[in-house]
């Protein structure tokens, strides 16, 4: 692909009946990479999904993919998309090898490159043996990756997938992501997620709220940009250890993972280094050791809801 | 049983029901589109059928018979004065029915009224028109009644139904009742008005009772099973009885209130009422809607999705349609046919609803019909309520 | 650990000639939240809809909450909670007419009723979304009042399959805060997932891979079996490196006289991820089976 792909979008907006979906998206992507969607249920994702790829009937100031005005006749872009929604939607009763000729004829590829396509594509998902299933009877995650295999059949520049590793094992998503990073140089692959490792695999993330783009960035910009300390407390019991902290007037939150507490602290409210070790040495029980962790992408987004929840509970 | 967890399905049921739009529009519109379809635009009236009459009487009595057949612009009679010459056209198709009167006619018709045994007169008609055939006989058999009671009246005397000579095209069939003086041998088909609109509309009954309420119910549930809400049901302490009657009592009381409307529909829009009580014919078809109910249960539960459940409705319907006795007579069918339209609750149902509506039959009459729908409905309910089970 | 409230025995499940589940044994503690892992098709849902006798295997025992599964699998309902992979709410009934109906299904109404969903309904922040219908609610609401309705009657064990599917991460969280509660309050927890970070909430995790148990530990026997340890880093003069098995008290015994000598050292601990422990525990699995064909 010699064009790099592109997408501008200014004041993307759509509207189910009464209820606004997409408010307002601002967005600009330049070249092949890897965008992840991130935001609450019901932020729109889905809908800015199916907009980009075309499917929607939608108003905009400014609404070019791929070079084509959505807003226009998108016939042309779709041949350059591939666009995998949330429940499948291949024909159940063709197996894994005819779905995907049935695409190759819909993008008038030719036999000899069908092959060679499709060989490589079932190879890299672990298809292959299950190449004359039906697709009806593939589990959960092998039905989401004979999907991917299929948006990814044509090559397309653009590539929309809307949680795709939703409900999939962690050996399922593997293989989606190995197939995602060999398009990470070549198309530009949006991705919604509730897995926040994946996120952290994104080149790029935005962050969707109530149909507009209210943060995106790097995953190490999206973290940076949160004014939030993250500490970890270890100790024989920290159940109890979370419970105590979460007293503490300054900690935003406190919750049990597995062998330690993990403590989110305001910026803004964090009291010396001293007082702050003082006060965890005080606790009971006692925490054996206090750790400093750097903020991650669960902390990065846990902030960025409470922001807007806090921005918007006000009538 | 616990009363209060089956009323909490009812109450269910019903809300969801009335809350659904679409579901609710169904239910009214298509038993008064089903009505207005095969009540008002298919219905088989009969006009202006030319009638081959031989009159081997040739007296006044015969005469005033044949003169009392044309005059209701029915029949266009057409006399012929040979009896091969009439067997030829019907052959021939040229005449839909004939109407025979024998050399004896006005001899007999006053033997009879002094005592003796009934006239005879012989009603052919061409099997191959079905419906208009089946209802001209009938009209050709009551006016030939009716004017025949005219002619010998004063010297009446009620001649007791004996075994009637059968006419040679329908060996099988029945005798109507004398009267009169006069016998017309014809077949179990009555709408003595002749009226087209009265058959189609009691038929339209077990079209709508049994295509819509299977596909209600099995679309109902297939949606219930897809959403999870039913193993949700399941994992809770309700009985697959109550959930069956949950389930079917409401869809039960919705479609009963259907069969009113259609029947007020039918008397208010198309003039058909039944002629017998309309309550016995309520109750009977409230009873029948059980039957598919427990057909669209067992359509739901060897269906994946909603789309798979109204296919196999659709296709179950198309025997309804052709072999029920719906729109085709059940006696003019291949005898394996025949056979098998008696497999089909519909096919008793259909009798049942055009024996109250065109001939006031009462619950007495009926009993061996409603007997057969009975046993029908309790076959089905119980491997209804089996499949709900759904233990693998 | 006390007597189990969940007692699986040799649970096996055959379609015709596929075994999905294979001579399952597995014991849960009362009051305990017991992850149930496995990749898709691996038997776990099948596993689930065996527990809660919808569905009858082909050999073996269960036992819940001192019921026999297989000879009672109606008796079973009244102990037990359920939440499926589809949340079953009704569409076109509003919130409370869902509590109302399920609680119905229970023998619960009136006061009693009234008691128990207003404690539910604000400890699950659920008194906005009362006269809403499901379809109207974001995912993780839904999903939280599917757990209220699968708790409402107080059963002793609740079947959680794949609560938190779809749910963004701050209705996870959310999520998770409420099974602590329902765990604490003696409730025992029976919870699938995909999100593997999530076992770090749980007291015991099992996987199971083509019908087998494969996996069966407290968490943080898992990671010290399945991963390469915790890696500490202690900054100060001379920064120090140390790898330990778990962050406990014979740990501390060995740090605490490094610290000592580094005032104010910071210390920074990587910890294996769940998702990583799994990964190992599926490699090892797969392999162990191609050297056993």
């Amino acid at each position: 692909m010699s064009v790099q792909p592109s997408l501008r979008l200014r004041g993307l907006r759509k509207r189910f009946g009464q209820r606004s979906a997409l408010d307002g998206v601002d967005l600009t992507l330049e070249g092949p990479q890897i965008v992840g969607i991130v935001g609450p249920d019901g932020a729109g994702k889905t809908t800015l999904l199916r907009a980009i790829a075309g499917l929607l009937e939608i108003a905009a100031d400014e609404a070019s993919v791929l070079g084509f005005d959505l807003r226009k006749d998108v016939r042309a872009l779709k041949a350059q998309i591939g666009y995998v929604p949330q429940s499948f939607s291949l024909h159940r009763d063709l197996s894994v090898y005819e779905n995907l000729r049935f695409t190759a004829r819909l993008h008038r590829l030719g036999n000899e490159e069908f092959e060679r396509r499709t060989e490589s594509l079932l190879a890299r998902t672990g298809l292959l043996p299950f190449a004359d299933r039906p697709a009806g009877a593939l589990s959960g995650g092998m039905k989401q990756k004979l999907s991917i295999a299929n948006a990814l059949l044509p090559e397309p520049a653009l590539l929309a997938l809307d949680e795709p590793t939703a409900g999939v094992d962690v050996m399922a998503r593997d293989e989606i992501w190995r197939i995602l990073e060999e398009r990470r140089g070549k198309s530009l692959v949006l991705i919604s997620t509730s897995y926040l490792d994946e996120t952290e695999a994104c080149d790029r993330l935005l962050y969707l709220d109530e149909g507009r783009v209210v943060a995106q960035g790097t995953p190490a910009e999206l973290r940076a940009q949160v004014p939030v300390r993250l500490l970890r407390a270890w100790g024989s019991d920290p159940r109890a250890i979370a419970k105590a902290a979460g007293a503490l007037p300054y900690v935003v939150s406190a919750r049990v993972r597995g062998p330690f507490a993990r403590i989110e602290i305001a910026a803004e409210e964090l009291p010396g280094e001293a007082r702050l070790y003082a006060d965890f040495a005080g606790l009971v029980p006692r925490v054996r050791l206090l750790e400093p962790a750097p903020v991650d992408m669960e902390s990065a987004l846990l902030f960025l809801s409470r922001k807007q929840t806090q921005g918007t509970s006000a009538p | 049983m616990n009363p209060r967890r089956l009323w909490t399905l009812l109450v269910r049921e019903a809300r969801a029901t009335w809350r659904n739009p679409f579901t609710m529009t169904i239910l009214v519109a298509v038993p008064l589109a089903a009505l207005l379809v095969f009540g008002f635009v298919l219905s088989t009236e009969v006009e202006r059928l030319p009638l081959g009459v031989h009159d081997a009487s040739g007296t006044a009595s015969s005469r005033r018979l044949v003169a009392e057949l044309a005059a209701k612009g029915t029949f266009v009679p057409r006399a012929f004065a040979t009896r091969e010459g009439l067997d030829h056209a019907l052959v021939a198709g040229q005449i839909s029915a004939a109407v025979v009167i024998p050399p004896d006619f006005d001899r007999r018709l006053r033997e009879a009224a002094a005592g003796g045994a009934p006239a005879e007169i012989q009603v052919l008609y061409d099997g191959g028109e079905t419906v208009l055939a089946g209802n001209s006989e009938a009209f050709l058999r009551t006016l030939a009644l009716s004017t025949v009671a005219e002619l010998s009246s004063g010297a009446r005397a009620q001649a007791m139904g004996g075994p009637a000579a059968p006419s040679h095209v329908s060996p099988s069939g029945a005798a109507g009742p004398a009267s009169g003086g006069v016998r017309v041998v014809t077949r179990a088909l009555f709408n003595p008005k002749l009226d087209g609109s009265r058959f189609m509309v009691s038929g339209t009954f077990g079209f709508v009772l049994s295509f819509l309420t299977a596909l209600i119910t099995a679309v109902s549930i297939v949606s219930e099973r897809l959403s999870g809400t039913f193993e949700q049901l399941q994992v809770t302490p309700a009985t697959s009885l109550e959930i069956l009657l949950g389930k079917i009592l409401p869809l039960g009381a919705v479609f009963a209130a259907d069969v009113v409307l259609m029947v007020l529909a039918a008397g208010f829009l198309l003039g058909v009422w039944p002629e017998g009580s309309v309550v016995f014919f309520v109750i009977v078809s409230s009873f029948y809607v059980l039957t598919s109910l427990s057909l669209g249960l067992l359509i739901s539960a060897t269906s994946a999705t909603a789309a798979e459940a109204v296919q196999k409705t659709v296709l179950f319907s198309i025997p309804l349609v052709q072999l029920s006795g719906f729109a085709f007579p059940i006696r003019n069918m291949p005898a394996p046919f025949r056979w098998l339209a008696e497999l089909f609750p519909a096919t008793h149902y259909i009798r049942v609803s055009r024996a109250i509506y065109l001939r006031g039959e009462g619950p007495l009459s009926l009993l061996p019909e409603l007997s057969l729908l009975a046993f029908f409905t309790l076959i089905l309910v119980g491997v209804a309520l089996r499949s709900i089970e759904g233990r693998e | 650990m006390s007597a189990p409230i969940i007692s699986v025995r040799n649970l096996t499940k055959r379609f015709g000639e596929f075994t999905a589940v294979d001579r399952l044994a597995i014991d849960v503690a009362p009051g305990s939240i017991f992850a149930f892992l496995g990749a898709n098709g691996s038997g776990k849902s099948t596993t689930i809809r065996m527990l809660i006798g919808l569905l009858r295997p082909t050999e073996g025992s269960i036992e819940v909450d001192g019921v026999d599964v297989i000879r009672h699998p109606r008796r079973v309902r009244d102990h037990i909670g359920y939440m499926g992979q589809k949340v079953s709410l009704y569409p076109g009934l509003s919130l409370r007419e869902n509590v109302e109906f399920y609680a119905g299904l229970h023998g619960l109404a009136g006061p009693e009723l009234e008691a128990r969903w207003g404690a539910l309904r604000e400890r699950f922040e659920l008194s906005d979304a009362e006269a809403e219908r499901p379809e109207n609610l974001p995912a993780g609401l839904r999903q939280r009042a599917g757990l209220a309705l699968a708790t409402l009657h107080r059963p002793r064990v609740l079947f959680l399959d794949e609560p938190t599917a779809g749910v963004d991460v701050h209705s996870r969280g959310l999520f998770w805060e409420l099974i602590r509660e329902e765990a604490d309050a003696g409730r025992t927890v029976f919870v699938t997932t995909h999100f593997l970070e999530e076992v770090d909430y749980c007291d015991w995790a099992s996987f199971i891979d083509e019908g087998k148990l494969i996996a069966n530990a407290v968490p943080e026997d898992l990671r010290r079996r399945y991963s390469g340890g915790y890696r500490v880093h202690i900054d100060g003069e001379p920064a120090q490196e140390l790898t330990t098995p778990a962050i406990d008290d014979a740990f501390f015994a060995e740090l605490d006289p490094l610290l000592a000598v580094r005032p104010g050292a910071r210390v920074r601990i990587d910890s294996p991820s769940m998702t990583d422990v799994f990964r190992r525990v599926i490699a090892e699995s797969t392999g162990a089976r191609r050297a056993q064909p």
